[in-house]
């Protein structure tokens, strides 16, 4: 009876697929104070409808198209506010705070007077599942929550898109 | 005679070309019962739904409109509210941008039509001036496209 439980129990668990994470990115009184606020919502149905219009022929669009296709959504928060320091910095421990075990982080860039920005990744096996990209400016918190299979590889070409904001350097940044 | 029968026939057309949809109506209702707020009536608003029915410019295939004056002194986060529980099943937030600074609000909804290549938006852009509530049936490609270069703005879609 036990091993058919054990294997019941093994077999339920090999079933149950990575689900990837979302988190909760609502921050009723950082919307209350910012100046400006966009949210952008993208679930897997509009995702799925979006991929259709990236071409297929150019390179960096098929890119997208096929990361998009892996995805279960996309979600952005972000707030301008009027001054420095008009929000908690503690923030981010709360976004932090809503990761699980998996969850590890990819990129942090500390900076006293510029911008922190927190990369972390959920990481199943060698599958990335699900991102957070929290980037914290004296004026400005931007949290994006990226939903599903995500290749790493490819994860730059989704910045500038969908409200995701330019995080990480450009090959042509450098050559300027 | 002729004319008459001409004019009936165009009106028995146009309700029969642009038909109503409940969704939208419940939105402009809410907003209608505010305290102050007034609807303001645009002529030919119906023929232009038909012509664009007709024509489908720049991908869109339907839309309705309503503009309210009034509304400066309805608080935006109650609009927010009422195009949440009104706007019916499917729509699910898509954009929704703010900016203190001047004022303007706009909050987007979407709900794929069922051929799959096409979106229905409601939206509603609301500024010191006026409050605009549109609906409107358009091919996903158009906004996809303004989401992907400029989701700050995508409410401009709409205005246009």
């Amino acid at each position: 009876m036990r091993k058919v439980l054990i294997a019941v129990a093994l077999m339920l668990a090999l079933a149950v697929p990575a689900s990837a994470q979302k988190l909760n990115l609502d921050f009723p009184e950082l919307a209350e104070r910012a100046d400006e606020v966009v949210d952008v919502t993208l679930d897997a149905t509009m995702l799925k409808l979006a991929a259709k219009f990236f071409s297929g022929r150019d390179p960096d669009e098929r890119a997208i198209r096929d990361m998009i296709n892996g995805l279960q959504g996309i979600y952005v928060r972000s707030y301008e506010f009027k001054s420095a320091g008009a929000y908690d910095a503690r923030l981010i421990d709360r976004v932090k705070s809503q990761l699980g075990p998996n969850w590890k982080p990819l990129v942090t860039v500390r900076s006293r007077t510029k911008d922190n920005v927190n990369i972390m990744a959920d990481l199943r096996g060698e599958n990335i599942v699900g991102l957070v990209i929290i980037a914290a400016e004296p004026r400005e918190f931007t949290v994006v929550n990226i939903v599903g299979n995500i290749d790493i590889d490819r994860l730059a070409q989704l910045q500038g898109e969908f409200g995701i904001p330019r995080i990480m350097k450009d090959k042509d940044d450098d050559d300027e | 005679m002729m004319n008459k029968r001409l004019a009936v026939a165009l009106l028995f057309a146009t309700v029969i070309a642009a038909p109503l949809y409940a969704d939208f109506a419940s939105v402009a209702r809410a907003i209608d019962a505010q305290h102050g707020v007034k609807r303001i009536w645009i002529p030919f608003l119906g023929l232009a739904r038909v012509a664009v029915r007709m024509v489908q410019p720049e991908g869109v295939h339907d839309f309705q409109l309503v503009t309210f004056e009034g509304t400066d002194k309805v608080d935006p986060h109650e609009l927010q509210r009422i195009l949440r529980t009104h706007a019916g099943a499917g729509f699910t937030p898509l954009v929704q941008a703010w900016s203190r600074r001047s004022n303007e609000w706009s909050f987007i909804y979407a709900r794929p039509r069922p051929d799959a290549n096409r979106l229905e938006l409601m939206i509603l852009a609301h500024d010191d001036e006026d409050t605009v509530l549109v609906r409107v049936d358009v091919d996903a490609n158009v906004v996809a496209r303004e989401i992907r270069e400029k989701p700050r703005h995508v409410e401009h879609l709409a205005r246009r």
